[in-house]
């Protein structure tokens, strides 16, 4: 140890900046050794836990083959098996040992299929691992909520849908998606139920996993999903007009209809262009009658479903007529179009009769191009 | 007495391939087991085995470097079994161009793995 006295002779003769660079170099040299020396922990610690994570993973992979191979031909629990069953239960107590355990029967899951499935769901259920993960429903934290309900669907846990379907209106978004993918993956179609209680949005990209994972089922047998037309939540609404248009339904053409006059702009669209899609053309009586209420975007849409499915001259000849001269250039566009399909005559004699530089300009585009 | 036949497999899961060594094992195989294609590779050479069951996608080498390699370099006639995930269908017609015998879509089932082996090796 230094004395303090040398300390201050030692300093007695420099200018007080050059003492202050001194103690700032100081400080930061012990930062620093701390630092390394906290990051040696910290990496010490990192490998312990990697080491373990592997020595773990050897000892339930051996564990797991060992339960599966002790009863191939019988669905009775033998004696090896539930010896195998005491012992992971004295060992699962950890939650990082169950996370790994977990992690060893997904990769597994991922690799074989059949019967070995159904032995490995069962396991996962005799460990009172499914127990564990319905408990998790009842966190206050939503992640592990989300976490829970992952599981309890990837082992298949049919007993725990009263309570997931709690989870139906959650507030958070990953949790609700869990709940959703939980119904559908093990209840298939008849999982589209959840869509009766739902009360929240449901994203488009949970839309989108819902709908791969019904495209992945085995049994295609469509529900009827006229009443999912009428929900009192547009998202409900927009998600099954995504379900019509995924599985080509058209028996819910009178549902259809009733939705052009529906409040929601977004769902009057969306259901405009799936009757085009649908090839519907009782819509369009119903369009023009409705044609003036509608938004730009929706009044487009009509033209193009027109042009689609065809115009009658008698029926909606005059109504096709009445737009040439759209403000609107698309629709102007699309009428003329459809003009020139039902009676190019009229359509050649447009040229003469317009004194508008653009729209003549557009005849002659449309005249030239098919 | 029967030789016993020599299996070499070449698959990174090691917990589904710990299932099907014991599962081949049982069935009186002598296995020899690699997690990526570069071992599967010095197993092959080592060993020469009368059957080789191969993942595509391993660490390495894949397992259609490791077909190329015993067609090509090694010039072996041993069949071949390769195993793919869905949605690799592609790779599995290069397997076959390469030279593999059969091929399994995983998630497969063990036993229908065995009924392949055996008939590989008839």
């Amino acid at each position: 140890m230094v004395p303090p006295l040398l300390i201050n002779s030692f300093f007695e003769d420099f200018p007080s900046i050059v003492i202050i660079v001194w103690v700032l170099a100081i400080v930061f040299f012990f930062v620093l050794i701390s630092l390394v020396f906290f990051l040696k922990v910290v990496r010490f610690r990192l490998r312990k836990e990697e080491l373990f994570v592997e020595t773990q993973s050897k000892k339930y992979e051996e564990n797991i083959v060992d339960y599966l191979y002790s009863n191939e031909n019988s669905h009775e629990l033998n004696s090896a098996q539930k010896e195998i069953i005491d012992k992971l239960k004295l060992s699962l107590v950890r939650s990082l040992d169950r996370k790994i355990f977990i992690n060893t029967l997904l990769k597994l899951k991922g690799e074989v299929s059949g019967n070995m499935i159904t032995v490995i769901n069962q396991l996962y259920k005799d460990l009172g691992l499914a127990t564990q993960a319905q408990s998790k429903l009842h966190s206050k934290k939503w992640h592990i909520i989300a976490i829970g309900i992952r599981d309890l669907r990837r082992f298949k846990v049919l007993e725990a849908q009263d309570e997931v379907a709690k989870c139906i209106n959650h507030s958070k978004m990953e949790v609700r998606r869990q709940a959703y993918l939980y119904f559908i993956n093990l209840f298939g179609f008849k999982g589209l139920d959840f869509l009766d209680e739902l009360k929240s949005s449901i994203s488009i990209w949970d839309q989108i996993g819902i709908l791969d994972a019904l495209q992945g089922m085995e049994t295609q047998e469509v529900p009827d999903v006229r009443k999912w037309l009428s929900s009192e939540n547009d998202y409900v609404v927009l998600f099954t007009l995504e379900l019509v248009k995924a599985y080509n339904l058209r028996e819910t053409q009178k549902e259809l209809l009733l939705l052009i006059k529906h409040e929601n702009k977004e769902i009057r669209l969306k259901t405009i262009r799936l009757l085009n899609y649908l090839y519907i053309i009782e819509a369009k009586q119903v369009l023009i009658n409705t044609y003036e209420n509608l938004t730009i975007k929706e009044k487009i849409a009509v033209f193009e479903l027109l042009e689609n499915i065809g115009v009658e001259v008698r029926e909606e000849g005059a109504f096709v007529l009445k737009h040439i001269n759209s403000k609107v250039f698309e629709i102007k566009v699309l009428a003329l179009k459809i003009l020139k399909q039902i009676d190019i005559s009229k359509f050649i004699g447009l040229k003469n009769e317009t004194n508008v530089l653009a729209n003549l300009k557009v005849i002659n585009y449309l005249e030239n191009n098919p | 007495m029967d030789k016993t036949q020599k299996i070499v497999i070449a698959e990174d899961n090691s917990v589904f391939l710990l299932l099907i060594k014991l599962k081949l094992e049982k069935e009186g195989y002598e296995l020899f087991v690699a997690e990526d294609g570069k071992k599967a590779l010095e197993l092959i050479e080592t060993h020469q085995p009368d059957l080789i069951l191969t993942d595509i996608m391993m660490d390495y080498l894949s397992g259609l470097e490791v077909i190329s390699h015993v067609r090509n370099v090694l010039k072996m006639d041993v069949p071949i079994i390769v195993f793919s995930a869905s949605g690799q269908e592609e790779m599995v017609t290069q397997a076959f161009n390469l030279g593999a015998t059969d091929f399994m879509v995983k998630p497969l089932i063990p036993n229908e793995l065995i009924i392949r082996v055996k008939r590989a090796l008839v």
